[in-house]
């Protein structure tokens, strides 16, 4: 009857093995890029990695504790019975220890506390509106039934007026700059997350809320809508494109407005169309 | 210019979606869905109601031309497709190869794969907008089995730029249920995509010339829709698509550049001051608000199209009062869906935003919509003074709000 | 028969059985209900699993008549999976875990542990299980509607649930949807009003509020929850009902722009809905939580043959984790546009609660230390409980840390943790509860070998089906998503694998109640009889025949002690039933027990 416990420490350790596993693996683990699966692109996602790490290791530490009492109780105090038939051992009888309860309450509040209070600054920055940068916008970003709309200001550096640059489902910004973007819905709620930067935000009908992160690799990245949207919410994906320079980002800015200014079918007026294509 | 072999049948390539991936465990009989005319009278159109023979025998066309169902591909000879990595015209469409040594992989997922998984439930297996969840978004997918577009490149009424195409796909139709793909597949797969709605579209239009060739001939003519008539009637078909490409309009003056003279002259246009006296405000509204006097109320449109089940919507029609009724029934497209007139406040364009998208939109109008072409009833010049106009709008209401503009565009429709 | 009040049982079949007031016939329709609806609901779940293993392929046998789109080749549409993902949960939540718990067991247990008669509203108990009638038949309505089911996911946010155009399942099926749950409701509701009214009234001489089990006192602060929560909850699938049909604006903001269809004039908020919902449904999450803990309790102390570990202590944990529960709502709307300094003040309160529930588990484990463990298809289910609450219970903390769940909100790390609570917390209560007390509700013994392997398959599935969500979670796999190949991150070798084996153990898993199905229904015809007290426990119910008479007891039984004096030294047996005085040489610690 004891060696139920093994199915307790089987599934503990299988779930302890799998946990263990993840770091190992690029698959497994939190999203990083292919080339450098250890390396975090964003400051906010560093932070956040940091703490994940913290709470990884805190419940892990707890799980096994706790799993190995359990594993342990179930063991050690399984009912045996006598040649007689007659229990080989009686039960202990006690209600508790007030001693007991009292150190299993504080010390698991400390904890709690702790993560609470340590984590307070990570969040401010990432989301507090106070810590938003003043920069100027890079891009209004507009949720729509299901793709993202994106509207860069034109020459002019200001968003809704006739020389705004419009994308679809392509964000592009700059290594190393902190990318403002005001995030706007049109119709249902979405949610603006980028996986390999740590980032989520709800987009509200009816708000403007400023999502602002960084990325210090230049390339390729994913956009995904992470709020239920409808039919098409799995295929709400966008392409996020960091650039290496700011004139980089400004060339493909200038190719993309001279395609969206063109007037004649052949070459458009002006810029020529380099650096449309990537 | 165009080179145009004459259909040689018997050299058809067969593609077949074999074994061995995910496109093999489709289950049940998936067989293409017919168009009305080929079982049912349709008023006022070409049919094979009463003609079994002739509609057996343009089955059998049809199967032996395209392939009897979407998991094996024919591809006749001259089809307007492209040709893939290894030369092999409409090796696009699938992902094997049916040669004489057997299944030939080939290196892509294939049209009818990428259609399966990203368009088919919308725009339905045989391309004609019946997928299931088509019902539920407006405006309704397109029917692409008569090979017309709306928003492309060439004359109104011809079939599309391959360009055109590939724009709506990978841009998507702003205002419109239909996604923008280019985030979603590669380039190579937007072109695998564009063979196979091509091969739905030429399906779909030889259908429809064999029902119309079928319609005038006797049924116990046993050389109806012989090969010579169905080579004919084919190439006809690609010939078209072929054509395209050679019809794209480029617009042969540059665009006026933007200024408050060339946009207080396209609002002139807009509101009929001129001589020409141009009936835009009639469809789009004195404020350009998609709300003219000529077309069904928004809010009367809104009732209907909008509130309550798509499946009750001729019941909402019927509801409406008689010289409504005649008016909804005047304003539907080609496809017999309502129609609204874009609302030219918001800078939200369907075919685009480039003022070239709304060159053509203006000059040639909208195919198988109730946007005329303009070209050549004003000039060039005159229409990019429209562009100019409808592009600045939604940045200047103050554009069709100024007193008395309104009130005169009123007076001046009467 | 001493009490002159008792009337004899109902001689008419239709009120004997069906529309009866004997809470314990009421108890076992609220059972076969939510049981039938647990087979529907994990049927859906297979289906899900399907899809996400192999995307777009066809489901075998179901495909043909589950989506009626023949020309579709059997691929599933994929508002068809936004369906089912809506109607797993809601079926899951409020079909077959809150009614099997608060209903099932609430409704058998409570007048049997405090030594009632009945419930002190017997014909309001008969309309809390009658009402939830056209809530099935609003829900099974649903499917036949234009548009299909509600598929705006159980949380239901507006404006997908609220505009017509916003999915096919909001054009007709949200309205059901929103009927149905309202019948729930008012079910919970009056169920509860009903638990509260008859603990508080209705105790035998000498039960006072601290003999209580510990199931009882789960189920009255469930009740009490659910009594204060509801009208919340209530109110809220009101004003969306309004929404819909009415024409009012509570949810819906201005100018925003549905399906190409014409803009909303009003001026909503969709964030209001959300805050309303939540305010009910975090508590949900307790209700169905708190009793899969009461029940654990009884079981584990019964079966180490030893007192609870700290009484007092578990209870008030219970009452702490229900007051703390009505305060941390927001941490479900952490991502949600809410005002992120509002964020930090839910993250301390959510960070709180994991206290009293890591209590319990320590409290659970110092029950069993030193006890005599009898594996009993009980207790092994009990067991489980506690082990895998604990992995629920610490991923939750994952959650709470506002910065962490930037990251992991909405994705598979939630879906996981919400399992590992309502799979290893609910429902392996509600399987532990089911062999405890099957016995008493139908005078016959399940046959503990099927038990046992059916717990087994259960347990090593469940942990196969639901771990490597946290994984592919915290790799960003979003929730709700019918085909996460669209995305490079997700089309990884290690993640498509990862959703393939879950996807296995999910129907390894679902495989594993056929033994229990065979379990119920063959010993409920043809199990040996069951004797009163079959486990040796000490609570109430014990010390009435198998299955308890109608009225329950022949005399109200007198109460001297809690139902948690196992192994008392001197004591000829190894339990002492309440009706029992203790002996003189006993005297119990006032902080304790």
């Amino acid at each position: 009857m004891r060696y139920w416990s093994l199915i307790f420490a089987l599934a503990a350790a299988f779930s302890v093995g799998a946990f263990a596993y993840a770091p190992f693996s690029p698959d497994w683990w939190l999203p990083n890029t292919v080339a450098e699966p250890g390396h975090v692109v964003s400051k906010a996602g560093r932070e956040i990695d940091a703490l994940f790490i913290i709470i990884l290791w805190l419940t892990g530490g707890v799980f096994v504790a706790t799993q190995a009492a359990l594993v342990w109780a179930q063991f050690r105090y399984a009912d045996r019975l006598d040649a007689e038939g007659k229990p080989a051992r009686p039960a202990r009888y006690f209600h508790g220890s007030q001693r007991l309860e009292v150190i299993w309450t504080i010390i698991p509040a400390g904890i709690l506390v702790f993560l609470a209070l340590y984590q307070m600054s990570t969040w401010a920055d990432v989301k507090f509106r106070s810590a938003a940068p003043r920069t100027p916008v890079l891009a209004e970003l507009t949720g729509r039934q299901f793709q993202w709309m994106v509207k860069y200001p034109g020459p002019d550096g200001k968003v809704g007026t006739a020389d705004d640059l419009f994308t679809v489902n392509d964000l592009h910004l700059v290594k190393d700059e902190t990318a403002l973007i005001h995030l706007k819905s049109s119709d249902v709620i979405h949610s603006f997350f980028l996986p390999q930067m740590r980032i989520k935000q709800d987009a509200v009908p009816g708000m403007t809320i400023p999502v602002w992160f960084d990325c210090d690799r230049a390339g390729r990245y994913e956009l995904a809508c992470a709020e239920l949207c409808g039919w098409g919410h799995y295929k709400m994906r966008g392409d996020v494109v960091v650039h290496e320079t700011r004139a980089e980002f400004e060339a493909w800015q200038a190719a993309k407005l001279a395609e969206q200014g063109r007037s004649q079918v052949g070459e458009p007026e002006g810029e020529t169309s380099e650096g449309d294509r990537q | 210019m165009i080179v145009r072999r004459r259909p040689v049948f018997g050299l058809w390539i067969s593609l077949a979606l074999a074994a061995g991936c995910s496109d093999a465990d489709l289950t049940g009989p998936l067989a293409y869905e017919e168009q009305p005319g080929m079982t049912r009278e349709v008023d006022g159109k070409s049919h094979l109601a009463d003609k079994p023979k002739i509609r057996e025998k343009a089955r059998a066309v049809l199967a032996k031309l395209y392939g009897p169902n979407p998991k094996e591909i024919h591809v006749p000879e001259g089809a307007p497709f492209s040709k893939d990595e290894s030369g092999t015209v409409g090796g696009l469409l699938a992902n094997h190869l049916r040669t004489a040594e057997g299944p030939k992989r080939l290196p892509h997922a294939g049209g009818f794969a990428l259609y399966r998984r990203h368009c088919l439930h919308c725009h339905g297996l045989s391309g004609a907008g019946d997928g299931p969840t088509a019902p539920f978004v407006f405006p309704p997918p397109r029917d692409f089995r008569r090979g017309l577009y709306k928003f492309t490149s060439t004359p109104n009424g011809a079939r599309p730029d391959r360009d055109d195409l590939r724009r709506t796909v990978r841009d998507g139709l702003h205002g419109t249920s239909m996604p923008a793909f280019e985030a979603l597949l590669t380039k190579e797969e937007i072109e695998q995509v564009l063979d196979y709605v091509t091969f739905l579209s030429v399906r779909g239009e030889t259908e429809l010339a064999l029902i119309e060739e079928g319609f005038i001939g006797d049924d116990e003519d046993p050389d109806a829709l012989e090969d010579d008539v169905v080579a004919d009637l084919t190439s006809a078909v690609f010939g078209k698509w072929e054509d395209a490409a050679d019809k794209v309009v480029d617009p042969p003056v540059a665009r006026t550049p933007s200024s408050p003279e060339s946009v207080r002259r396209g609002r002139d246009l807009f509101l009929g001051r001129t001589k020409e006296k141009l009936e835009c405000a009639g469809c789009h509204g004195v404020k350009g608000r998609g709300d003219g006097k000529s077309f069904v109320d928004p809010d009367v449109f809104n009732r209907v199209v909008f509130r309550g089940d798509p499946s009750k919507m001729a019941e909402r029609v019927a509801q409406l009062d008689e010289p409504t009724q005649e008016l909804w029934k005047q304003k539907l497209d080609e496809w017999g869906n309502p129609l609204r007139p874009a609302n030219l406040t918001v800078p939200v364009y369907k075919g685009g935003r480039r003022p070239i998208d709304l060159y053509w939109r203006i000059a040639k109008g909208i195919t198988g919509a109730q946007m005329p072409a303009h070209y050549p009833g004003i000039d060039h010049a005159q229409i990019w003074d429209i562009v100019n106009f409808v592009l600045a709008l939604p940045y200047q209401p103050e554009l069709l709000e100024e007193p008395g503009v309104a009130a005169e565009a009123e007076a001046v429709r009467r | 028969m001493s009490d002159a009040h008792v009337h004899p049982r109902p001689r008419n079949p239709l009120t004997r059985y069906v529309f009866s007031t004997d809470h314990k016939v009421i108890a076992v329709q609220f059972l076969f209900s939510g049981l039938i609806f647990f087979a529907v609901g994990g049927l859906l779940a297979m289906i899900i699993r399907w899809q996400l293993a192999w995307p777009w392929r066809p489901v075998p046998i179901l495909s043909k008549w589950l989506w009626s789109a023949p020309a579709l080749g059997g691929q599933m549409p994929p508002e068809f999976y936004n369906k089912l993902f809506t109607m797993h949960a809601t079926i899951m939540i409020f079909f077959v875990i809150i009614p099997i718990l608060t209903g099932a067991f609430g409704n058998f247990l409570i007048p049997l542990m405090i030594g009632a008669r009945d419930m002190a509203f017997p014909k309001l108990n008969m309309f809390s299980y009658w009402i939830m009638w056209p809530g099935f038949a609003f829900l099974l309505a649903s499917f036949f509607v234009e548009g299909g089911p509600s598929e705006a996911g159980w949380t239901g946010y507006p404006p997908l649930s609220t505009d017509p155009h916003a999915a096919p399942g909001s054009l007709n099926g949200q309205t059901y949807w929103l009927l149905a749950l309202l019948c729930a409701g008012i079910s919970s509701l009056t169920g509860s009003i009903n638990y509260i009214t008859t603990v508080v009234m209705l105790r035998a001489p000498g039960m006072k509020m601290f003999r209580m089990p510990m199931t009882v006192w789960s189920l009255f602060i469930t009740a009490l929850l659910q009594a204060f929560a509801l009208p919340v909850l209530t109110s809220a699938l009101v004003m969306q009902l309004l929404d819909r049909t009415a024409g009012t604006n509570f949810f819906s903001p201005v100018g925003a722009s549905v399906g190409n269809g014409p803009a909303v004039t009003g001026g909503g908020a969709p964030l209001l809905f959300q805050h309303l919902f939540w305010f009910y449904s975090h508590p949900a999450v307790y209700v169905m939580i708190l009793p899969g803990m009461g029940i654990a309790s009884d079981v584990i102390s019964t079966f180490s043959r030893k007192p609870l570990f700290g009484y007092k202590p578990m209870v008030v944990a219970l009452a702490a984790i229900a007051g703390l529960g009505f305060i941390v709502w927001g941490h479900h709307m952490f991502q949600s546009g809410m005002n992120p300094a509002l964020g930090a003040t839910f993250m301390v309160s959510t960070m709180m609660i994991a206290l009293p529930s890591a209590i319990k588990v320590f409290n659970w484990i110092g029950t069993m230390w030193g006890g005599r463990i009898q594996y009993t298809s009980a207790m092994l289910n009990a067991m489980a409980f506690v082990s895998m609450f604990i992995i629920g219970g610490l991923s939750g903390i994952f959650m709470a840390a506002t910065p962490v769940d930037i990251h992991i909100h909405d994705t598979y790390f939630i879906v996981g943790h919400i399992h590992y609570v309502l799979f290893g917390g609910s429902t392996f209560a509600i399987f532990a509860g089911v062999y405890y007390w099957f016995p008493k509700i139908f005078g016959r013994t399940m046959n503990e070998g099927l038990g046992k392997v059916h717990f087994l398959f259960t347990f090593i599935f469940m942990t196969g089906t639901f771990l490597f969500m946290h994984i592919v979670g915290w790799h960003g796999h979003m929730r709700r998503i019918p085909d996460p190949t669209v995305y490079e991150f997700l089309r990884a070798p290690g993640v498509v694998w990862m959703n393939q084996f879950m996807t296995i153990c999910a129907f390894a898993l679902g495989l594993a109640q056929v033994p229990f199905v065979l379990n119920f229904f063959y010993s409920l015809v043809a199990g040996p009889k069951a004797e009163a007290n079959p486990w040796k426990a000490n609570s109430l119910e014990w010390t009435t025949a198998s299955p308890p008479p109608h009225y329950n007891f022949e005399d109200l039984p007198r109460v001297f002690h809690a139902p948690y004096e196992y192994s008392v030294p001197g004591g000829e047996e190894d339990y002492l039933p309440q009706t029992s005085p203790l002996p003189p040489n006993i005297t119990l610690d006032p902080v304790m027990a």
